[in-house]
């Protein structure tokens, strides 16, 4: 099987992959958040079974699957403030849903009816999807910058990927953020494949270690640990409202689907690596911490299952059942006051209706 | 009424805008301590602090960048890119968010950045500052693209474009900046999307922004020796590119010649050129001419006046669509 | 050999139809290239087309007398060759898009127009020169929007019948409203035509060549009857083109007497017949309907005594002669019945005022009346 670049660095782990404590799992959450994070889990999992169903079913255009990263993305989205901002990448729907995002809104950019973010990104504290991968690590940096400008204590988070890291926008954005003393964290899912390159033939060094050039400190994570994960994101996000400026994490994981519906993984990869990886499947490792330690019983976990599936079939009613955007709106939003050559574009286009 | 050059005037825009909204923050590379490398934005670090005016470190994406995290935490952000040349770098950011965050949100978050690039040849400058690069950003939609001609409309264009609610890219025509003009320094009069006639004439007009609506003027009045008066049209907004004035003025001598620095091939002129055949086609006594640089890199500084449009050029392109 | 379907190509601009007033070929005849092979009528035009391919005559899609579409197939060819054999088409005609909107306003058909500028390109003068001339041709035959005409007025205790306004007369009209606009007077004179009847009989010749020859004398003298407005400068012209109002069956045409001065009467009383034949016919060339630069009308052929000739756009003065009968004349102070007419002159009042016109109009009247001064005229 292809090791994910540098697996021997300094791993931030907290439970072992048959769920054993390895760590000090006091991570100050309560058990009624350490059951919420469960259950987030599986609702986000399932939804994410359900959205490649649908692509399949032509309810979606195309949809980039996360399964195997659900503790990186609802560990770290666990640990931020309701007044943070998320700068996603376009593989974050876990992380959405963990913010309270309206997830029929999100799905729309799959659906093909809207680009970038249909759902309110101020309101959410949820910027748009992002696919020119590392562009919005600036953005969260100009962010950060704006909140410490204001004295808030808000920081923001930028999620990109292992591969997004060998954009030049990555380099600016760490070095900006590191300069301006930036709240804001830098966090990486590095799940192995950027697309089909995999992780060892795209640098050499853990992405971790990079903070170390850019003057700030770089945590590497097991990224299918979601308490870990959630302990190293909180504790960025403290560094950066005590002003101490940004963090770069790497969460290790992986991507267990293909890149997107319309990739076929299988024509680069071993299958007996996605196997190995899901002995290390977050869920699995994370439930049964909590029977293991008496957080949970089988019953919660077949309510967990049961309100799930209910979840995601009104997901699935409400999503199809959308229709078509008007098509003036094309025209609606591409300035605050459209200039009168556009609107006579609109016209020609859509005539007066 | 006091004299203003266009850097004294761009320098009064900017700190009349960070006067007048708290909100508002000028940065970019070395405009901090030294005002810029054309001082635009000299004084202002020591008047507003260093957390309004700042400099970066050489990152132009970057710059273009956090322009939008900024906008969406509720700033106003100036940023300048050093040179046209060097902006090339942010184009990623310009034309993928700054210009499309409102439409991808659906009309919720829009980037109200100006982004001010000193641009045009003219200055006897090193390779990769004499650019054109208008059209790059004519052509991605959901930004607005002015090119002040003289020091009291860059004042007037500048402070709009800050209010503006929209991404502005503003260009600035270096070969320009220490021309001199009396007047009042006011943000009233035509605003962006207006194109200003700014000499009359009967027997021909020419369109020009930037630096070429001088030399326009200049070859104006020598023509005007040899009897011929023609008008000049500066356009001064790009996008939105005022069609009404276009056709207005196009109507009235039905001969037209557009001029500018750019390389020809999908320049401006291009642009300028379709819209008069829309707007005036019935009116046309001649083919429009255009006067541009050729379709080759910006040469080096000993040949850039063979390579910008010249008097003689546009003299000699006016007199030819006059005597079609 | 090979066909060559030749369709009706668009005589005016923007026309959608034609009628064949005549074939001048008939199906199997050999035909030379540009021979004229059918007489096509285009709302004032009648116009030949000449054959585009040499050859034999294949086959005539429509009668005499039918009306096409443009663009429908007018006659087939047999052509020696592969399709790629000879191939003439009209060449096209140019103009800018200015001159080209300025015809369509004036009616002007310009493929009727030979241009004057470079490379045979049609001018703005050379289409206001057509539309002065009356050769006016197509004119759209709807409004601009399609709009039929409706009443304005209706007057409530009548019915009215509802004519339909043709293109022809729509043309004519937006002609007469832009010459009204014109300040313009006209002044009269009667003039006792007892030395003018001699003199015609003389030559054989009606009253009119001799009173054109007679005014260009008196031009000699007032060169500003015979000068253009424009808002920029009066020019004033050093040929006396004098334009006949003509009507024909197809409306009224001005074909011009072209620099009368320097003929006799006799000289211009043939071209006179010629150019009247010829509009009669719809075979005047443009050259014959362009650059007058006065006009005259004799309206005394209807019988009418006097009137108020409106002025061309581009001239300074229309004479209309009224209908030469007896008249009471006071002749040395006593009534007598003498053979008279009256003139009715309109002058553009920008290029001349009263006090000009009466003195010249005095030496016309003058120069008529007396036989010893007409035979001073060419002849």
């Amino acid at each position: 099987m292809t090791e994910i670049a540098s697996t021997d660095a300094p791993t931030v782990r907290l439970l072992a992959p048959d769920g054993t404590t390895v760590g000090d799992v006091e991570v100050g959450l309560s058990e009624d958040e350490l059951r919420g994070l469960l259950r987030l889990m599986i609702r986000c999992r399932r939804l994410d079974r359900e959205c490649w169903a649908l692509q399949r079913q032509g309810e979606l255009t195309v949809y980039p699957p996360f399964e195997g990263q659900e503790a990186a993305q609802v560990g770290s989205a666990f640990a931020l403030g309701p007044d943070d901002f998320v700068f996603p990448s376009f593989r974050e729907l876990a992380a959405a849903v963990v913010r309270d995002v309206d997830v029929v809104e999100y799905l729309q950019y799959h659906r093909g009816t809207w680009h970038g973010g249909p759902y309110d990104p101020i309101a959410t504290r949820f910027a748009p999807i992002c696919v020119p991968v590392a562009t919005q690590i600036v953005h969260a940096v100009g962010w950060a910058m704006g909140a410490r400008l204001d004295g808030s204590s808000a920081c923001s988070l930028a999620y990109f990927g292992d591969g997004s890291a060998s954009e030049g926008d990555f380099h600016e954005g760490a070095n900006l953020a590191a300069v301006f003393r930036a709240p804001t964290v830098l966090f990486c899912q590095n799940n192995g494949w950027a697309i089909s390159v995999p992780s060892s033939e795209q640098f050499v060094a853990p992405i971790a270690a990079r903070a170390a050039g850019y003057g700030m400190p770089g945590v590497r994570v097991d990224g299918n640990d979601v308490l870990a994960v959630y302990a190293v994101t909180r504790d960025a996000v403290e560094r950066a409202r005590a002003g101490e400026g940004p963090t770069l994490i790497e969460a290790v994981t992986y991507r267990i689907g293909s890149h997107s519906t319309a990739d076929d993984a299988a024509r680069y990869r071993d299958e007996g690596e996605v196997t190995a990886w899901r002995e290390r499947d977050p869920i699995d490792r994370y439930r049964t911490h909590l029977l293991d330690v008496g957080t949970i019983d089988d019953a919660f976990v077949r309510s967990c299952d049961d309100e799930a599936e209910a979840w995601v079939a009104s997901v699935r009613a409400d999503l199809t059942a959308l229709g078509e955007p008007p098509a003036a709106e094309m025209f609606d939003h591409a300035f605050a006051d459209p200039p009168p050559t556009l609107l006579r574009q609109r016209e020609e286009l859509l005539g007066d209706g | 009424m006091a004299e203003h050059t266009m850097v004294a005037a761009l320098n009064a825009a900017l700190r009349h805008a960070l006067a007048a909204d708290p909100r508002t923050l000028v940065f970019g590379e070395d405009i901090g301590a030294l005002g810029g490398v054309f001082r635009v934005t000299e004084g202002l670090q020591a008047e507003f602090g260093r957390e309004r005016v700042f400099d970066t470190p050489i990152a132009e994406a970057g710059i273009a960048g956090i322009c939008v995290g900024l906008a969406m935490a509720g700033w106003r952000p100036v940023a300048e890119m050093q040179f046209d040349g060097f902006s090339y770098p942010a184009l990623d950011q310009v034309i993928s968010h700054l210009a499309k965050y409102r439409e991808r949100t659906r009309g919720r978050v829009g980037v109200p950045a100006v982004i001010r690039i000193p641009s045009f040849g003219g200055i006897r400058g090193k390779e990769h500052h004499g650019e054109s690069p208008e059209t790059y950003y004519v052509h991605t939609a959901g930004l607005k693209v002015v090119v002040p001609s003289t020091p009291l409309d860059a004042y007037r264009l500048l402070r709009r474009s800050i209010e503006d609610p929209d991404p502005v890219i503003f260009l600035e025509p270096k070969s320009r900046y220490w021309f001199k003009e009396d007047g009042e320094l006011t943000v009233e009069g035509p605003g962006i999307g207006r194109a200003r006639v700014v000499r009359e004439g009967r027997a021909c007009v020419l369109i020009a922004y930037g630096a070429m609506v001088g030399r326009c003027l200049e070859a104006a009045n020598a023509l005007a020796e040899g009897g011929i008066e023609a008008a000049v049209l500066d356009l001064r907004s790009l996008v939105p590119l005022d069609v009404g004035g276009l056709g207005d003025v196009v109507r009235s001598t039905g001969r037209a010649v557009v001029v500018h620095e750019a390389p020809l091939t999908l320049g401006m002129g291009a642009e300028i050129v379709a819209r008069i055949v829309e707007e005036a086609f019935d009116h046309l006594e001649a083919p429009v001419a255009r006067v541009t640089g050729p379709d080759v890199p910006y040469p080096p500084a000993s040949l850039e006046q063979r390579y910008l449009p010249s008097v003689e050029r546009i003299s000699n392109a006016v007199r030819a669509v006059v005597a079609y | 050999m090979a066909e060559r379907v030749f369709p009706l190509p668009d005589l005016g601009e923007g026309l959608e139809e034609a009628t064949v007033s005549a074939w001048l070929v008939a199906e199997g005849d050999t035909v030379s290239l540009n021979q004229p092979f059918v007489e096509i009528e285009t709302a004032k035009a009648m116009v030949e087309v000449p054959a585009p391919f040499a050859g034999r005559v294949a086959r005539l899609h429509v009668a005499a007398g039918e009306t096409l579409a443009v663009g429908a197939p007018l006659a087939t060819f047999e052509v020696e060759g592969a399709a790629g054999g000879t191939s003439v088409t009209a060449a096209p005609v140019t103009a800018t898009p200015a001159v080209r909107k300025l015809a369509r306003d004036l009616g002007v058909d310009l493929s009727m127009v030979s241009g004057s500028g470079p490379g045979g390109r049609v001018t703005r003068e050379d289409v206001e020169s057509l539309a002065r001339s009356g050769l006016a041709a197509s004119y759209p035959a709807t409004l601009p929007g399609g709009e039929p005409a409706t009443a304005r007025t209706v007057i409530s205790n009548t019915s009215s019948e509802e004519i339909p306004v043709s293109p022809i007369r729509r043309a004519v009209a937006e002609r007469l409203s832009e010459v009204a606009a014109i300040p313009q007077v006209t002044t009269f004179r009667t003039v006792e035509c007892t030395a003018i009847d001699a003199v015609r009989r003389e030559l054989g010749v009606s009253p009119l060549p001799v009173f054109v020859r007679a005014l260009c004398e008196v031009v000699k003298d007032h060169p500003m009857l015979n000068a253009t407005w424009t808002d920029q400068a009066l020019l004033v012209h050093d040929k006396v083109n004098v334009g006949i109002a003509t009507d024909t069956e197809r409306g009224l045409v001005v074909p011009v007497v072209m620099d009368a001065g320097s003929l006799g009467i006799g000289e211009i009383a043939s071209e006179i017949d010629r150019l009247a034949r010829a509009a009669r016919q719809g075979s005047l060339k443009p050259t014959d309907t362009s650059g007058e630069t006065i006009a005259v009308t004799n309206t005394g052929s209807y019988g009418s005594e006097f009137g108020t000739p409106l002025l061309n756009p581009g001239h300074a003065v229309t004479i209309a002669l009224g209908v030469i009968a007896p008249k009471a004349l006071v002749i040395d102070g006593a009534v007598e019945a003498r053979p008279a007419c009256t003139l009715s002159l309109t002058f553009d009042h920008r290029v001349l005022d009263g006090a000009t016109v009466g003195r010249a109009f005095g030496a016309l009247v003058e120069l008529l009346e007396l036989r010893e001064r007409l035979d001073t005229l060419p002849r």
